[in-house]
């Protein structure tokens, strides 16, 4: 019951919003506001049958727009991090806009953002930069959905208040302080394919003193059958070599030494290796990879007058090992970085917001695929001011940037928005801004083929959009955005081959991205029951506008694993003690070749979760069960590299 | 519990017409002949098994794309290091799959894939065994006359190219000690080393029964050597070092005559074996990212590829025997090597 309840929170406090806002509006300018967003629609589905419809994933998003940030963030609800406790993070990202996760099996999914390549994405916890700046790419299976209280996908240049390079966008994790929570969490799951997952959590303290543990573990063999295309005949084949196994803990710690002030201080340990799982192709490969990080950091928040002043300060140590059995590669890499950010929040008033930081980070790598110990400094300075003027706000951002005591032009987005009609009913934003990604330590250092002398990858880009909040029936509320937007990417990084058959790392590409990001979700709230429903349909476009090399059949062409279509849909209702979410994800097609002459097959799949809750005098009891791709599709998001059919699971949680 | 079951039949409507399991096309059986063409090795990138054999038909001038895939109905794999007939089968060494595709001549249907190995690089056989070397095995690999893997040689490293001259093998080794391997084929050891430059990959023998090392010091930045040595006596007898460790020469072949020696480095370099020093201009295709390259003995032609970063499909430049350009085509990706049918 807890559970519900705290979903409902959350839902009703916006629902309260959106009614009184909404109430005198009549019945015409619903319809009209309707038309809008359906004739945004429509386009995207002629186009989707071109390329072969299909359906893509759902998931519940709540939109957070306040006079604060105008940026698009949408911050996935309760509901939806319930059903996805016992998951990772790549799992939950692919059902939001505009994100595909290129996974090559359990345990390995990077991350492709409107189009973006997987370096061109950061993500952060509670602001601080993770993931390891050797080679600047991040596998999102790391990290287990338990650790975070909030996930937050920042689209565009949203991300610039933590950093730069988020060109296709970030993912931010937050942890929530709450003091005077006490309570026990436990639960266990048991998995198709050999897996095993544990979580356990504790919330303690009082009115001034809070603390938070969360232990973890995830084990799986992976062992799941698929029909082997590789080989003649077909055959039903088990992907051996596959397993993988997790653990680590989440610590908080805060001290509310008075109103103004709080001491904060967190740790995110965990280690995770797993055996990569190998494409069809290989006939008794072997690698594995071992990931281990420790992140620490404290914190002091004071607040005075209108100004909120947050200091923090991080390490975090993030240790690779890598071995290919066969080909006698065993390889470690080992970056340490320290964090430090000071960084105020002032609210001259309700209609006007300023927000400065200063920050600065140290990298200090060591790997086997460079000599020696490199560095990376950077110092940078973040400014942005909001402002309301009656039905007008706008936002201006701006980030400069010193980066190993070289100084880099500034960047910075603009976003306005303007209510058409008035009380959220119908707004249009715009956007434009510039951002850039400074190459990773392995394209610059890796020895063969890393190039010094490469330049930052350079973007700019713009956006532009409608945003919509109707109440149409009591207890039903619809809330609807669609975001046109583009990118023109330059200097991209690409590893080409040389004549001795090593690749090295070039500034050679450019790209320009468009595309399109439509979501509705429907909900209905009422008593203790909630229903709801969500369709998040994305195109996206990106194509080579640049190459250097005559023959290359690249030019115009669409990037490889970049699906244009893809489309979530869900349904969730929570009755009584039931909580219930169906999900239907479209994944279309993705070509294989940057001359886009073969491609992958789209795919869809069907996902259902329930829990139910039995409740006692002092504590919960609670039954949940999952079925991920129910009609046990065939598919690969990577050519020849199998994905799972249908897996089950089922467990039981307790809470004291 | 009825919301339930029609919460679930919603979202089955729409995933019943979207999950179509594909269905794998039945074997061919073309009944085509390779002859008067070339087989181009197209490596493929790493991983991603799509490797594949490009022929071209010299006659025609038409390209099959992906001759294995199409005769044998699945994927030859990746990274299609090199290739090998003896005028009944023809050997396909497919590093990342571990494996070694025995095909027919005649239909190049698979007969046999020989398994077994870390990742195979070159096929090469002697009497009644044939030998595989490796990059991460740390030996090389002895076959029996039915391909099976009877034995191996240990060796500390990467080994690459091999031949044969007088009854012994000669094979570079790359890593942990750069040199030229002497291997006793019959008695399947170690019997000698020629130490040379860093990086050994490719050996040739020219008209004089002396062999010609070219090497690749570019993962310890050192200038690459081109190298003559004496079989009988194991010594260096020349040794041109290449200008720059920018320098970054490969896939080096010898014409017909055994008299002039090709390579690739930003275009196609000649040199005669008693030239003095090396070439400074490139004889075609100058300032051009070669990627592969093969010399067609019976005509002379030139073969030239372009990689193309290995995400599209490569091409091929042919220039005849003097150098002018004659025609280009398309392949597979990563055209790396050739083999011309005779």
């Amino acid at each position: 019951m807890e559970i519900i309840n705290l979903k409902l929170k959350i839902y009703s406090g916006t629902f309260q919003t959106k009614y009184m806002h909404t109430k005198g509006l009549n019945n015409f300018r619903k319809i009209i506001v309707m038309l809008i967003f359906l004739s945004g629609a429509l386009p995207v589905f002629s186009q989707m049958d071109k390329d072969t419809l299909h359906l893509k994933e759902v998931n519940v998003l709540q939109t957070k727009k306040t006079a604060k940030n105008l940026q698009k963030i949408i911050a996935f609800d309760s509901f939806t991090l319930q059903q996805y406790k016992t998951s990772d993070l790549a799992s939950i990202l692919s059902t939001a806009n505009g994100i595909f996760i290129k996974s090559y099996g359990p345990g390995l999914g990077t991350i492709s953002f409107r189009g973006t390549g997987a370096s061109q994405s950061k993500i952060f916890w509670n602001d601080i930069p993770v993931g390891s700046s050797a080679g600047g790419v991040f596998d999102f299976s790391l990290v287990p959905l338990f650790i975070t209280d909030q996930v937050k996908v920042l689209y565009g240049n949203a991300s610039l208040k933590q950093g730069m390079g988020g060109l296709g966008g970030s993912i931010l994790l937050e942890n929530n302080r709450v003091f005077g929570k006490n309570n026990i969490e436990a639960s266990y799951t048991l998995g198709s394919f050999g897996t095993q997952k544990g979580l356990l959590g504790f919330n303690y303290g009082n009115a001034k003193i809070s603390g938070a543990t969360k232990l973890f573990f995830d084990k799986a063999e992976n062992n799941y059958t698929f029909y082997n295309l590789a080989k003649f005949g077909y055959p039903l084949d088990t992907q051996h070599k596959a397993g993988s196994s997790m653990y680590g803990i989440l610590q908080e710690l805060a001290w509310k030494l008075s109103d103004k002030d709080i001491f904060s201080a967190g740790l995110w340990y965990q280690n995770y290796a797993r055996d990569i799982a190998q494409a069809m192709t290989s006939i008794n490969g072997h690698q594995w990879k071992n990931d281990s990080s420790t992140r620490i950091f404290i914190a002091h928040e004071h607040r005075f007058n209108k100004v909120i002043w947050t200091t923090k300060a991080a390490f975090t140590d993030e240790a690779l090992h890598y071995r290919d059995y066969l080909s006698q590669i065993n390889e470690k890499s080992k970056v340490d970085k320290l964090f430090l950010k000071s960084a105020a929040d002032i609210s001259f008033d309700k209609n006007k917001q300023m927000d400065m930081a200063v920050q600065y980070t140290k990298d200090r790598a060591i790997s086997d695929g460079f000599t020696g110990v490199r560095i990376q400094e950077r110092a940078s300075f973040f400014m942005s001011y909001q402002q309301v003027i009656g039905s007008f706000q706008y936002q201006l951002m701006g980030r400069e940037e010193i980066i190993n005591h070289v100084s880099y032009a500034p960047v910075g987005n603009v976003v306005l928005l303007q209510d058409i009609i008035a009380k959220q009913v119908l707004q249009i934003k715009l956007g434009a801004g510039k951002n850039f990604n400074f190459p990773a330590l392995y394209d610059l250092y890796w020895i063969p083929g890393g190039n010094p002398d490469l330049q930052p990858e350079l973007a700019y880009s713009g956006e532009g959009g409608l945003i919509s909040a109707l109440y149409l029936l009591p207890n039903l509320n619809l809330n609807s955005e669609l975001t046109f937007y583009w990118s023109d990417i330059n200097n991209e990084i690409v590893w080409l081959p040389k004549n001795h058959g090593y690749y090295e790392a070039q500034n050679i590409k450019r790209v320009r991205t468009e595309g399109l990001e439509y979501r509705e979700e429907l909900k209905y709230i009422k008593g203790n029951n909630y229903y709801g429903a969500t369709i998040a349909y994305s195109y996206t476009q990106a194509l080579v506008s640049s190459t250097l090399n005559a023959n290359d059949l690249s030019l115009g062409k669409q990037l490889i694993y970049v699906p244009k279509n893809t489309l979530y849909t869900s349904l969730k209702a929570a009755y009584k003690n039931w909580m219930l979410m169906g999900e239907y994800n479209f994944t279309g097609m993705r070509y294989t070749l940057a001359d886009n002459t073969v491609s992958l097959p789209g795919y869809g799949l069907v996902n259902l979760s329930i829990y139910r809750t039995f409740l006692f005098k002092n504590y919960s009891f609670s039954v949940h069960g999952k079925i991920l791709n129910i009609f046990d599709v065939s598919y690969q998001t990577i050519q020849w590299y199998p994905m799972p059919g249908r897996y089950m699971e089922i467990g039981i949680d307790f809470k004291l | 519990m009825k919301r339930i079951n029609y919460f679930i039949l919603i979202l089955s409507i729409g995933v019943l017409a979207a999950c179509k399991k594909e269905t794998p096309a039945t074997p061919t059986n073309t009944g085509e002949t390779f002859a008067n063409g070339v087989f181009i090795v197209c490596e493929g990138n790493f991983s991603q098994g799509n490797a594949a054999v490009s022929f071209f038909h010299k006659d025609t001038k038409q390209v099959e794309p992906d001759v294995f895939s199409k005769i044998n109905n699945y994927p030859l794999g990746d990274v299609f290091q090199s290739m090998y007939g003896d005028g009944s089968h023809y050997f396909l060494v497919v590093n990342n799959s571990q494996k070694i595709e025995m095909l027919d001549a005649q239909t190049f249907k698979t007969q046999k894939s020989i398994q077994g190995f870390n990742s195979p690089r070159y096929y090469l056989p002697f009497q009644n065994k044939a030998f595989v070397t490796d990059f991460g095995a740390n030996a090389i690999w002895v076959l029996d006359a039915d391909q099976n893997i009877k034995s191996k040689i240990p060796v500390s490293g990467w080994t690459e190219q091999m031949l044969v001259f007088n009854n012994e093998l000669f094979v570079t080794k790359v890593k942990h000690g750069s040199c030229v391997l002497v291997i006793d084929p019959v008695n399947e050891k170690v019997i000698d080393s020629i130490p040379v430059g860093e990086e050994p990959q490719w050996i040739v023998k020219d008209k004089e029964d002396k062999l010609w090392v070219l090497t690749n010091a570019y993962i310890k930045s050192k200038p690459a050597n081109l190298q003559r040595i004496d079989p009988a006596t194991r010594k260096v007898l020349s040794s041109f070092s290449f200008p720059s460790v920018n320098d970054a020469p490969g896939r080096l072949k010898i014409n017909a005559g055994l008299d002039t020696l090709y390579y690739l480095d930003n275009g196609v370099y000649k040199m005669g074996i008693h030239d003095a020093q090396l070439p400074t201009q490139a004889f075609v295709a100058s300032g051009k990212q070669c990627y592969g390259l093969g010399l067609d003995l019976a005509t002379g032609t030139i073969y030239a590829s372009d990689a193309i970063g290995f995400t599209q499909r490569g091409i091929v430049f042919r220039y005849t025997s003097n150098g002018t350009l004659l025609d280009s085509f398309r392949c597979g990706i990563g055209p790396g090597d050739f083999y011309f049918v005779k």
